[in-house]
């Protein structure tokens, strides 16, 4: 066992010490990690796979675009399908108020402009409306979609003013999904290719797809910034913003050194409130990357536990205040953070007390 | 100024609960009305068998001495009513064992605190227990309640075999440890699961925080985990032989609904916001899949109980290890109780797939427990901090922070939960409609054995006994929507199958509830309505006016609960027991098929003359072929009892032993 540990431990410190693992290996893997978490970002963004999604900006109209909506009211949309296969529309509408409790009944419908039938009803309880943003209303698919126009209604049956869905007027404020079959894609190369095109256009267009690529390549430009002789310019500023901090604390008899805190620290409190407030899609993966930047962050620099859980209690103090400014979504995404640099507290906290325990081997073998 | 606090805390639980002492019925979904028949027929000894629900019944028997028995008991010997069983055997314990216990575990971490009361104040009044307590989950209500105390007991053991006690003292505690986890595991046994889990990780912070030689490792686990589980798993036996030797796997006889990966990722409808912020997703409404938006009130609790970590350098290195104990197993709590929920989910799946028992936690809630223990004995403890980092600064007096502080927790307590209000299930009277009372008058003047069909469910009034057993339409067509339920009964053979089940009467209930014709969550009265008019079409169906809403119709031929094959002739039978039935034949049944209408299962047989015959399968029910030399009385057994018989044995001798082994070691070591 000594030896297999001792093996490691070497080609540890050869691996460590090799130029071509240091300046090529490393920074080769974090810049593939960086485009392929973003190609995959690209094409499953607002939609899975084989879904494209059509952002309208223009070609639609929508009454009201604004305000909220009560009972007998309707919310009415016209908009051109831009491919066949049309099955999602997804409209920017969200009950802010009183979530299950009392909640309303709308009655959502689409057809096709001019018909006299409905191609679709279904009644919606209104707290579903809650969780996401833009709500999709899905319906069976319309195999001959492309350059239809097609108008759909929402009605509320029972809305008041504590149960009323609020229609917002950030754009995009409606979304037209279009479903491809695998069979499709991979017969008909001319289709396939087409569809790639319009699905990375459709990331591209979105700042979103930025916001989290930035996160996916945090690893790779901190490593390369790490092995930059001209890094200095990059910590300089960190440097200056560590002594003012430390001048205020001094100036305020507050006993904290923040001398130590590191740049990296601060592009990880900036990643954490980026993710929380500018991103609403899955974002599991850059959670997962930041996280195992800051372990190693602890390991380098050999922080305590406190440094995690004064982390942890600061983004959860952040909770209330954005609750009471209803940014519930950012809310729960800053309490989530809170939680999860609170485990690593904790966790770091047990192997700390571990360390500090004298052996108790003694205690254990005393005889009565 | 602690039984000030008390004092408080009894008037507010009193107060909430205050429908348990009052003397009215009290029932819920899970807590539906035992009749009085019901209570007569159930005997002392546990049964592998249930004529009530069909089925093989071993993995179910867990709570069958700690309250089937005593149920029994208070009924038959007592003559006591249900409405007072159900308040001495449930209700009341409730409260009592979760007020103690989890005062007793804070006394372990922190005897002197002045804060004491907030901890079964806490335990008692979240969101989590109000909703099982209000849906009549009461044996994992009850479960709960003692979870605390089989905590701190393992929490002394370790603490005993870490200060190297007198080895009978350790060696007691640990036997008293087994005995108690086995209560648990007897009241509900997920629930046993769950405090297993709080105690594997008590384990994993010995390890961690003590350096422990081979020797020690090895003492350790002998006393912590050898003995007790060796304890419990004997005196489970009446259940756990059985159902090992049988082998059968009761989740997965569930079916797909309790055991695939589906099914978790369905029933997870707590979210990690929930979990962590220990709110009830169903809360206050309790209304199965209508989860409520998240109430960022419920975040100041994991903020309080967080906030300990600024003070954990004050405290002692014992109280330290107990605190940082505490904090691991609410960060387990949360993680496990939001199920197939971000983050981490693909973890919980894999849990759900590989571990074993963790198919048992399909509706991941359970271990809400784990975070409510954590959160109801830190919460007193970080109040205890600030109170004394406040009285360091010398800006208030002594006493009036103390008030100050304690009864500023109990507002914030009580206001976080202020919708306790709007709380249906027990906490509210229930009556028992008229039309129900006539129909159990009915059926109880009846003495022929004859089975009732609920379309689409049992409603918490139904009435049921061994002689006549319910049938729900959702487990008969084995479809659980309505709309399912109904086309199956359009089936062309279902004259046939019904007739076959001993089925009499089949009835639509009155859904006074309102929990039963829900569409999209709603009552909808269109869907009793339909169910009525469907059934009413009919032609083999008459129905049997008298009974206002509550629709029963009655079949015109039903079988017996044995009959032949050939001519559908009812065989003369009486039971003994679930698992024993006498055959009275004549000469025309000797040589011909019988059709035994207990569900299918090759473990019944028909003894007779020292032969036995095995059962065999017809459409889901047993069949018997008759031997032309057998006597005019046979019997017919489920041979799984006999495991049943031996596992009473082994658990009875198990729990005296280590009863006796507990008062002689006390002995020795006074």
């Amino acid at each position: 066992m000594k030896r297999v540990v001792a093996y490691f431990k070497t080609l540890q410190s050869q691996l460590v010490s090799s130029k071509i693992v240091r300046f090529l290996v490393v920074p080769f893997l974090l810049f593939l990690f960086w485009i392929v978490a973003s190609s995959v970002m690209l094409f499953t963004f607002n939609a899975s796979f084989t879904i494209l999604p059509f952002d309208h900006e223009n070609n639609y109209t929508l009454s009201p675009k604004k305000g909220e909506l009560y009972a007998g009211k309707k919310l009415t949309g016209e908009f051109k399908a831009q491919e066949d296969n049309l099955g999602i529309i997804s409209v920017r509408i969200q009950n802010f108020k009183g979530g299950f409790i009392k909640e309303d009944r709308l009655k959502f419908g689409i057809r096709e402009k001019g018909s006299k039938e409905w191609f679709y009803t279904h009644t919606y309880s209104g707290g579903q409306f809650h969780e996401l943003t833009l709500f999709p209303f899905g319906f069976p698919l319309i195999p001959d979609s492309k350059g239809k126009v097609y108008t759909f209604e929402l009605q509320s049956s029972n809305a008041t003013e504590d149960n009323a869905l609020t229609i917002s007027d950030n754009t995009p404020q409606l979304i037209s999904k279009y479903q491809y079959s695998l069979a499709m894609l991979t017969k008909n190369p001319s289709v396939l290719f087409t569809f790639v095109k319009d699905k990375m256009l459709y990331g591209l267009q979105n700042t979103e797809f930025y916001f989290l690529s930035v996160l996916y390549a945090v690893p790779f430009i901190a490593y390369l910034v790490w092995l930059s002789p001209y890094s200095i310019i990059v910590t300089y500023p960190f440097q200056k913003i560590n002594a003012a901090l430390q001048y205020v604390f001094i100036k305020k008899r507050v006993m904290v050194n923040v001398s130590s805190v590191s740049p990296l620290d601060y592009v990880i409190f900036l990643c954490t409130i980026l993710e929380s407030f500018l991103i609403r899609s899955d974002s599991s993966a850059a959670v997962y990357i930041l996280l195992l930047i800051w372990i190693f962050e602890l390991r380098r620099k050999r922080y305590s536990s406190t440094a995690s859980v004064v982390f942890g209690i600061l983004l959860f103090l952040f909770v209330p205040f954005l609750i009471v400014g209803n940014f519930r979504d950012v809310a729960i995404r800053v309490g989530r953070w809170g939680f999860l640099f609170l485990v690593l507290g904790v966790f770091h906290m047990v192997l700390e007390d571990s360390k500090k325990k004298p052996d108790n081997k003694k205690r254990l073998s005393k005889k009565r | 100024m602690k039984y000030f606090f008390w004092v408080i805390v009894a008037f507010i639980i009193v107060s909430v609960f205050r429908q348990w002492f009052s003397f009215s019925l009290l029932t819920a979904t899970d807590l539906p009305l035992a009749h009085p028949e019901l209570l007569s027929e159930v005997g002392l000894l546990p049964y592998a068998w249930s004529t009530l629900r069909s089925g093989f019944y071993a993995p179910l028997l867990w709570p069958h001495f700690i309250l089937t028995v005593p149920a029994t008991i208070l009924h038959q010997f007592l003559s006591l009513e249900w409405q007072v069983i159900e308040r001495v055997l449930f209700f009341y314990p409730f409260l009592l064992l979760g007020t103690f216990s989890s005062w007793f575990l804070l006394q372990k971490v922190s005897p002197k605190n002045v804060f004491s009361p907030l901890t079964p104040f806490l335990y008692l009044i979240n969101s989590y227990i109000l909703m099982v307590v209000s849906g009549g989950q009461m044996q994992i209500a009850l479960s709960y309640a003692i979870a605390p105390l089989i905590i701190a007991y393992f929490l002394t053991l370790g603490q005993s075999i870490i200060d190297n006690d007198q080895k009978v003292s350790v060696l007691r505690k640990s036997i008293i440890s087994g005995l108690l986890f086995s209560v648990v595991g007897m009241l509900d046994i997920r629930i046993g699961y769950v405090v297993g889990i709080a105690v594997f990780v008590y384990l994993l912070v010995l390890f961690l925080t003590e350096k422990l030689i081979l020797h020690s490792i090895g003492k350790l686990l002998l006393l912590f985990a050898f003995i007790p589980g060796v304890v419990t798993i004997l005196t489970h036996a009446y259940w756990i032989l059985p159902v090992a030797l049988y082998g059968q796997n009761p989740i997965e006889q569930l079916g797909s609904a309790y055991s695939t990966v589906d099914a978790l990722q369905f029933f997870s409808f707590t979210k990690f916001e929930n979990s962590f912020a220990l709110l009830h997703p169903y809360w206050p409404e309790n209304v199965f899949g209508k989860v409520s938006f998240m109430n960022p009130l419920f975040l100041l609790i994991p903020l309080t109980v967080f906030s300990i970590l600024l003070f954990l350098h004050r405290c002692r290195q014992h109280e330290k290890r107990l605190i940082l104990y505490f904090l691991l197993l609410a960060l387990c709590g949360v993680f496990l109780a939001k199920g197939a929920n971000p983050p981490f989910e693909n973890i919980n799946i894999w849990m759900f797939t590989n571990i074993p028992g963790f198919q048992s936690f399909r509706d991941s809630t359970k271990f809400f427990v784990l975070i409510a223990i954590s959160y109801a004995v830190i919460i007193p403890l970080t109040i205890f901090q600030v109170y004394e980092y406040v009285q360091r600064k010398k800006m208030f007096h002594k006493n009036k922070l103390v008030y100050a502080l304690g009864l500023a927790a109990i507002i914030v307590i009580v206001g976080i939960h202020w919708q306790v209000g709007q709380m249906r299930g027990t906490f509210e009277k229930s009556e028992i409609p008229a039309e129900y009372q006539r129909f159990e008058n009915m059926l109880r003047q009846d003495n022929a054995y004859s089975r009732t069909l609920w379309v689409p469910t049992l409603q918490r009034y139904s009435y049921y006994s061994t002689v006549h057993p319910p049938f729900s339409a959702r487990d008969f067509f084995m479809v659980f929507d309505i709309d399912d339920v109904l086309s199956k009964m359009q089936e062309s053979d279902v004259q046939k199958r019904v007739e076959e089940a001993s089925i009499k009467y089949i009835v639509v209930p009155h859904d006074v509830t309102g929990d039963i014709f829900v569409r999209d969550r709603m009552y909808d009265e269109s869907l009793y309505t339909q169910t009525v008019q469907e059934l009413s079409e009919f032609p083999w169906l008459r129905r049997v006016k008298g009974y206002e809403k509550l629709v029963v119709f009655e079949v015109m031929s039903p079988r017996g609960h044995v009959f032949q094959l050939s001519d559908g002739k009812s065989v003369k039978n009486e039971m003994v027991n679930p698992t024993h039935f006498r055959l009275f034949l004549t000469g025309e049944d000797k040589g011909k098929t019988i059709v035994f209408t207990e569900t299918f299962d090759p473990g019944w047989e028909i003894r007779s003359g020292g032969m036995a015959y095995s059962s065999k399968k017809y459409d889901k029910w047993n069949s018997f072929v008759i031997p032309e030399t057998t006597n005019n009385e046979v019997s017919i057994r489920y041979k799984p009892q006999e495991w049943v018989t031996l596992g009473f044995i082994i658990s009875t001798a198990s729990a005296i032993a280590a009863l006796f082994a507990i008062i002689v070691l006390r002995k020795k070591y006074d």
